[in-house]
């Protein structure tokens, strides 16, 4: 308690600078955790499926570029990372893109008319035996990709932000931009969204909406893809840390509301923020807890407010 | 499906006689009957809720640690000593901490009981609130909760922090499985009696007609958020039982691979009903016992990859078994009986 206290003290009078600092991280770390979000909201918006195996995606990513890396940046030691890193993205969005339409062929496709038990439990399944997977074949060691980026301090060292994440944040929102702009304006991205009001209306005007469910499905794993070699070089890769993001995505979606993408980028940005917050007035250990503890409260205060308009969250 | 006919009752007492005479026959899977005895309490009290209540969720595990810290403390406490002081002699010293034979036995069962009655206050608090959720909504609810209590658990000094903490060490004249395993055997008979009856009562009733429709069930004037949150209560209050013997058994907490571990019993729990049939009587008895032969003979042949292998079982069942044993054998009868009706006008 008193650390806590010491902690707001030191926020609000001594060194108020780190609020900066710590507002900063938030909003770097915020834009990756709203592309994975994102999509989770894609896959949950147009089949009605959550995707528990979403952060075993991202995992799966980081090693796809974390072995790219390693392989080029051993055949080639001039070359700075950054040309190797951003290299690894289309590799890690392809393989994992792959992966899960093949996921979905075997798996996905024969549940989606089932309940969401069923679903759930499925994709669960799914994150497990990828999890274990990549524990007995990548090891349990943890893997990190080295930007070699410099952290960049301003105000007198007071401010100190990594160029990793600085990097990691420009290339989320660059992916970002581009799976909006897909889905917006491309004919795949109509038939996408007209799939996610109306599927059998979709299907009477000649969308093949199994295609589109599947090509949906892919498109988040490329997005997991994506997501994961950034990761690799912002935090860490460990086969185990995969469930974070997963619960992550949960809150942002949730806290966004399905079908609401403005509120994804919102909510991704805030909870990275509140998380560096967290992290710091209630010391690291506590860091995860305050992450997936916000999942049933934001539940019970939108429950709570569509109680009085005698609705409930279904 | 749910009233007891003749050959049922047989069937349980042949069930009783087999369960007693196991530890005499198996001497050396002592371990592994307690973990059964642990698994079809847990089965039976997430069938509970969510095969006859439809409300599937996935955080019961927050029950099962909360009793399985809660047993361990009462038992340190019991010999008079100081949870600070026990959790912060872990790695040294912790023969220091004895308990008489009589106190083990009676610390440890009364531990069971707080730990019920603690439970089942928990879970009528949380399931007036989080029960207003429902759907996939309610499972996601309490998948964080379940997951937050897990990380928040490892915060607490006093319970030995993130490192987790010991249970104390069973005393000579104790013998430890025997115990748990005969205790886990009567709360199992006293719950599946307590099914048994529950599901003649009108408040079986309202729990399946919720699952059923609940909108229809309320319009009728049906006490739905009652009934919700108390059978979200007993469903916690023996999800806690369970936890106590389990952790009991392991002799070692660890907030998130033991007490609050999502990715095992968390998921094992939903997914022995599954195997045995949701919904029924029966199913989670059975999918305990197939469960518990599955995970044993995995862990036995494949080295490493068991819990790869233990992923795929759980998307082989669910996407191709979803009705399970119960279900396989209620689809077998209709079949039988329509061929016999067919015979039957044939004639």
């Amino acid at each position: 308690m008193d650390n806590i206290l010491a902690n707001l003290e030191l926020l609000t009078s001594f060194a108020p600078l780190i609020n900066v600092e710590l507002i900063a991280n938030g909003l770097l770390v915020g834009a990756i955790f709203g592309l994975i979000a994102y999509g989770m909201a894609l896959v949950w918006g147009v089949m009605n499926i959550i995707n528990v195996a979403q952060g075993a995606y991202v995992i799966l990513g980081g090693y796809v570029s974390f072995y790219f890396v390693e392989a080029l940046a051993g055949a080639a030691p001039g070359a700075p990372r950054i040309v190797w890193i951003v290299l690894s993205m289309p590799l890690a969005a392809a393989s994992v893109a792959l992966l899960s339409f093949i996921i979905f062929r075997l798996v996905i496709q024969r549940i989606l008319d089932r309940d969401l038990f069923i679903s759930l439990l499925a994709t669960f399944g799914i994150e497990l035996v990828l999890q274990q997977g990549m524990n007995q074949i990548f090891t349990a060691e943890e893997r990190i990709v080295d930007a070699q980026l410099p952290t960049f301090a301003f105000l007198d060292y007071m401010v100190n932000i990594p160029g990793s994440r600085v990097l990691g944040a420009v290339l989320g929102i660059a992916a970002a931009v581009a799976i909006v702009a897909l889905v917006r304006y491309s004919r795949f991205g109509r038939a996408m969204r007209a799939t996610a009001q109306n599927a059998q209306a979709a299907r009477i005007m000649g969308i093949d909406t199994d295609r589109v469910y599947a090509m949906t499905y892919a498109l988040n794993g490329a997005i997991c893809g994506v997501a994961g070699s950034i990761v690799a070089f912002v935090y860490v890769l460990h086969p185990f840390q995969g469930f974070i993001y997963t619960l992550r995505s949960f809150a942002i979606v949730i806290l966004a509301g399905i079908g609401n993408i403005a509120g994804v980028i919102f909510a991704a940005l805030g909870l990275g923020v509140y998380e560096n917050y967290a992290g710091f007035i209630l010391g690291p250990e506590f860091q995860n807890g305050m992450v997936f503890i916000i999942v049933p409260i934001t539940l019970l205060i939108r429950a709570r407010i569509m109680r009085r308009h005698r609705q409930y969250l279904k | 499906m749910l009233k007891q006919s003749p050959t049922q009752w047989l069937a349980s007492l042949v069930f009783l006689g087999i369960a007693i005479a196991a530890p005499f026959l198996l001497p050396h899977n002592m371990a592994q009957l307690v973990d059964l005895m642990v698994f079809i309490l847990i089965a039976l009290s997430w069938d509970m809720m969510g095969g006859q209540m439809g409300y599937n969720s996935f955080g019961n595990i927050l029950f099962f640690g909360i009793g399985m810290y809660l047993v361990a403390s009462i038992q340190v406490m019991s010999g008079g000593y100081s949870l600070a002081e026990y959790n912060s002699a872990k790695g040294g010293n912790l023969e220091a901490f004895v308990l008489s034979a009589p106190t083990y036995v009676i610390s440890f069962l009364v531990g069971l009981l707080v730990a019920a009655v603690l439970n089942f206050v928990i879970g009528l608090v949380l399931g007036f609130q989080l029960l207003q959720t429902r759907g996939h909504y309610f499972a996601v609810g309490t998948l964080g909760l379940g997951v937050a209590a897990g990380e928040f658990a490892g915060t607490f000094d006093i319970l030995g922090g993130g490192s987790g903490m010991n249970f104390v060490q069973p005393p000579e004249g104790v013998d430890l499985t025997n115990l748990l395993y005969f205790t886990g055997l009567v709360v199992v008979v006293i719950f599946y009696m307590f099914l048994v009856w529950l599901h003649k009562t009108r408040f079986g009733l309202v729990m399946n007609a919720i699952r059923d429709n609940e909108d229809k069930a309320e319009a009728m004037g049906l006490p739905t958020e009652k009934v919700k949150a108390i059978a979200w209560a007993v469903a916690g209050a023996f999800a806690a039982v369970a936890g106590g013997i389990y952790g009991a058994g392991k002799n070692f907490i660890d907030p998130t691979e033991v007490a609050f571990s999502l990715p095992t019993i968390g998921v094992w729990m939903l997914l022995m009903p599954l195997i045995g049939g949701k919904g029924t009587l029966w199913g989670p008895i059975i999918g305990a016992v197939l469960f518990q032969l599955f995970k044993e003979f995995f862990w036995t042949f494949l080295f490493g990859w068991q819990r790869v292998a233990l992923g795929l079982l759980i998307v082989i069942i669910v996407v191709f078994f979803p009705d399970g044993v119960m279900g396989g054998l209620k689809a077998i009868r209709q079949r039988m009986g329509a061929n016999a009706r067919k015979t039957e006008e044939a004639a």
